[in-house]
């Protein structure tokens, strides 16, 4: 870490480990070192502290270290010999993500991202109807009502208020939006507004609307921002956020916004889009690329057994794959440990925006933010591990 | 390497081949003098009676950033796999992948494509996609017109020389080859709930003419000597009586450089019963008198296809025409965008007609150096139906037969039944290889001179124009075969070429204080470092 000695603080740092993918974060070098600890984000502190602490170099195979040949052999061998591989996790940036695509195209395997749930209910939505969206951006700048929906959009996103929601400073108006903020139970509320702007006759109650119906017919730029969103109503709610917006724009504007939930969705999504022109729980096996946002679920694939191999992908994460009866071939942080079983291969990769160079795209997905090596490390990355195992087993037909 | 390519019929404008029988010789990457002694070649490739022609360039195709990604999200039923991948060629059962687009249009003889949309914010994704296109050499036209900081400059009666250092450092930035203004200050207008722009109408809360900002830019270009002309996409696309708009926007560069986009889309009058008519003859009429003019053409092709663009203003009037009734719209920083998907029919009389209007602009443009082959990838057809447009041009008896075919009434009052021109060779070789190599400032290709890369394709003569450009017999990319018979036979890793025109860096300071204030990101990470993009994308940048 000598590259720092002659610095007091590193500044301008970008952070992988949250949907937000801030660029502004400060460092302060102690003993040639880079700290985390002042960090006021929890988040980035916990996830720098951790990427930064990790000295994990070797391989593990069943829980011995192994050396980088031994383990990749047995990898390639197991890719080879998989009936149906699946490379799930994608807790990574850009190159974690095409590493995993390009694997899966390579092996005839399926891909899926932690949250694929989440990401396969806003796919199907977006690709009945389509939508109207507004960018992190344009919230920041131009919007005079925010509807907040969603679970603790302070933990999932510790900085939005601060970045997108507060400032005072702002492109087209003076002071920061009103937020109306809404959690998972806001279906009724969010019906019936669409239902009284449209003039159309309600049975319900409608007292309970009055504030928000009141608020979005006096702004000129109310969004929709939808965070994470657990639950059984989540479709049916962003549903009638797609057509409140759809209704208003009609006469005024609005927009929507989804944030996702980090972890590299985001750049899992776009990214396997533009390889393989469908986005994630897409398989590979049957030589070209085919979607089904059912069937290529992850959990699905191993739970019912139809997966024989399960590549776990996690370079931002030190949480340890699912425990599932397959082997397991982990690509991961290095302090990742492993309580309840070791996998069959654990490949240690760097981090990427510290140990290595890479790409991440803030929760918006407009916007490819670049992640900086910050100090030296040995690990390789996925990319490198991707093509040594795609060399390594080339594809005869 | 020495490679002999022996016997073929040269289509070559630039050295003023127009079928003449000879050899072209490669040494690695580049061609090369004739030896002395022929027998010195490594390799002998016999041609004899083949057509021989540089390698194609597109200067106008939606071939990769957000918009057209999200497209790809949008419309899994238009791009269903077909074929298992091949063994060597890793996506190649993936249809509308990047690596689909390097395949397909290196097949077909193009070996540069154009990325004419890319929204500086968006940059980085932008290069992500188009270092993962193989084979070809690619490029990007930076979106400008809807900028804040451009538009403040403006209001503020910015010096010209400022706008320049600005233009300039915009380039710097996102590392593109030239600049694009899409119906200047539409996308702002439509963030301020207005629904149509004119080139004299004002943009809300900032106070001047779309026209004052197309001009700014315009003479930013000339002024920092930027090879390609400002790249316009007007005002008022799609609107029945816009050709007055393009005639307009003409009058409006005031004899400077300027390349109009996709001029099918403007080619259309509001005369007759349904008031929709052709405005082609009108239209290429002031093309013809204004020399410096450029023209592409974005001819629509029947058959399903999806619109997309960063006129946010225009798409969201097209949603009512979706089809499949799906479309998106979406704004950000600096500008927006909207993904409309849409099925041209022979029948309808309006996609006949613009259809019709089209081909009347290519064969009325007598001057293939200004007119250029595209259909505005994929918003008229997808750049996979590019053997058809051949076709028509050289064709007339197979334009009839489509006339006999399509709405009757577009037919008739359409001119091209009158229209007997038939595109040759040599004008192809103009208008997709000379004129577009020097409409992008690209000194080093579209031609087959001495020191010229190596970008090479060769087809088989055939009666069927369709059949012939449809499938090359042979293309060498950088002096390697990739292509054989029409089928990709090795994948290399293409450039990305940019402009790199010098600026006061005094601006940053300024562009940087912008930036924390308003901005979610700081400027130093906005703008893209090609050692950052080799390291993690693998994506070479070639600097002009």
């Amino acid at each position: 870490m000598n590259r720092h000695d002659r610095l007091d603080t590193l500044a301008f740092v970008s952070c992988p480990f949250c949907a937000m993918v801030c660029d502004d974060l400060s460092l302060p070098v102690h003993n040639e070192a880079l700290t985390a600890q002042q960090i006021p984000c929890e988040k980035a502190r916990t996830g720098f502290t951790s990427a930064f602490q990790a000295t994990r170099e070797t391989p593990l195979i069943h829980g011995k270290e192994a050396t980088w040949k031994q383990a990749l052999q047995q990898a390639g061998k197991m890719l080879r010999e998989a009936r149906l591989p699946l490379f799930h996790g994608l807790i990574g940036d850009l190159l974690d993500s095409k590493a995993a695509v390009k694997m899966a195209d390579h092996f005839g395997g399926a891909i899926d991202h932690l949250h694929g749930d989440a990401i396969a209910r806003n796919l199907q939505i977006y690709q009945q109807g389509g939508w109207q969206v507004s960018s992190m951006g344009e919230v920041r700048n131009r919007a005079d009502l925010v509807v907040l929906i969603g679970h603790d959009p302070q933990e999932t996103y510790p900085r939005l208020h601060e970045k997108l929601l507060d400032s005072t400073e702002r492109l087209h108006a003076d002071s920061p939006p009103i937020i109306h903020p809404l959690n998972h139970d806001c279906l009724d509320l969010l019906s019936i507004t669409r239902a009284r702007l449209a003039g159309k006759p309600v049975q319900a109650d409608t007292a309970g609307s009055d504030e928000l119906l009141t608020q979005i017919t006096g702004a000129n730029y109310p969004v929709f921002i939808i965070g994470r969103l657990p639950g059984k109503n989540a479709e049916l709610i962003i549903r009638t956020c797609v057509g409140l917006v759809r209704d208003i724009n009609e006469t005024r504007r609005s927009a929507l916004l989804m944030l996702g939930a980090g972890e590299g969705d985001m750049t899992a999504q776009l990214s396997a889009a533009w390889h393989n022109g469908f986005g994630i729980r897409t398989c590979h096996a049957k030589g070209y690329p085919e979607q089904d946002l059912q069937r290529y679920a992850g959990n699905r694939l191993m739970q019912s057994g139809e997966t024989d191999l399960l590549v776990w992908i996690s370079s931002l994460s030190c949480a340890p794959p699912p425990d599932v009866a397959q082997n397991t071939i982990v690509i991961g942080h290095p302090a990742m440990s492993f309580t309840q079983s070791e996998p069959t291969i654990f490949l240690p990769v760097g981090v990427p925006g510290i140990h290595r160079s890479g790409y991440l795209h803030r929760a918006d997905g407009l916007r490819l933010v670049p992640l900086k090596r910050l100090i030296d490390n040995p690990l390789p990355g996925s990319a490198t591990l991707c093509e040594q195992l795609i060399s390594q087993e080339p594809r005869t037909c | 390497m020495l490679t002999r390519l022996k016997g073929a019929r040269i289509h070559d404008p630039v050295n003023q081949l127009n079928g003449t029988c000879g050899d072209i010789w490669i040494r690695d990457a580049r061609i090369c003098e004739a030896p002395d002694n022929v027998a010195e070649a490594d390799r002998t490739i016999d041609l004899e009676g083949k057509i021989l022609m540089a390698g194609a360039i597109d200067i106008h195709s939606h071939i990769a950033g957000g918009n057209v990604n999200n497209a790809r999200l949008l419309l899994p039923e238009q791009h269903l796999a077909e074929r298992a991948r091949l063994p060597q060629f890793p996506f190649s059962g993936a249809k509308w992948s990047a690596c689909d687009t390097g395949y397909r249009y290196a097949e077909m003889g193009f070996t540069t494509v154009v990325e004419p949309a890319v929204l500086p914010i968006n940059a980085h994704q932008a290069h992500a996609e188009l270092a993962d296109i193989p084979i070809i050499d690619t490029a990007g036209l930076a979106i400008v017109g809807n900028d804040d900081f451009l538009l403040r400059m403006l209001r503020d009666g910015a010096e010209q020389a400022r706008i320049n250092d600005y233009i300039a450092w915009t380039l710097h930035a996102t590392r593109c080859l030239g600049v694009k203004v899409i119906n200047a200050g539409g996308a702002t207008a439509f963030k301020f709930n207005q629904r149509q722009l004119n080139l004299d109408d004002e943009v809300p809360m900032y106070g001047m003419t779309s026209r004052a900002i197309l001009s700014a830019v315009q003479r930013a270009v000339v002024q920092l000597g930027i090879p390609h002309p400002v790249h316009v996409h007007c005002n008022n696309l799609g609107i029945p009586g816009n050709v007055n708009t393009a005639l307009d926007t003409i009058k409006a560069a005031d004899g400077l450089p300027m390349h109009l986009a996709h001029v099918q889309f403007y080619g259309y009058g509001d005369n007759g019963d349904s008031g929709f008519s052709s405005g082609a003859s009108a239209l290429a009429d002031a093309i013809m008198a204004n020399p410096n003019i450029t023209v592409d053409i974005g001819q629509v092709l029947f058959g399903q296809t999806v619109t997309i663009s960063g006129d946010v203003m225009r798409q969201f009037d097209a949603r009512h025409i979706a089809n499949p009734k799906k479309w998106v719209v979406w704004e950000g920083e600096d500008g927006g965008g909207g993904i409309v998907p849409f099925r041209y029919r022979p029948k309808n009389y309006v996609n006949a007609l613009q259809w019709a209007i089209g081909l009347e602009l290519f064969l009325l443009i007598d001057d293939p150096w200004r007119v250029f082959f595209t259909t505005d990838h994929p918003n008229g057809a997808p750049f996979t139906a590019y053997p058809e447009l051949f076709r028509l041009l050289m064709e007339r008896d197979y334009r009839n037969q489509w006339l006999d075919r399509i709405n009757a009434n577009s037919a008739d009052i359409s001119l091209l039944r009158h229209l007997d021109r038939e595109y040759d060779l040599n004008e192809i070789a103009i208008m997709t290889r000379a004129a577009p190599a020097k409409l992008l400032g690209l000194g080093d290709r579209g031609h087959l001179s001495v020191g010229a890369i190596a970008d090479i394709a060769v087809y088989q003569p055939q009666a069927d124009k369709a059949a012939m450009f449809g499938k090359a017999e042979l293309v060498f990319k950088n002096g390697i075969a990739v292509v054989e018979k029409g089928q990709v036979t090795r994948s290399i890793q293409g450039k990305t070429h940019a402009v790199a025109p010098g600026f006061d860096r005094a601006i940053e300071s300024s562009i940087s204080d912008y930036f924390d204030r308003y901005h979610l990101m700081k400027m130093d990470h906005y703008k893209l470092d090609p050692q950052h993009l080799l390291e993690t994308l693998g994506s070479e940048l070639v600097l002009h």
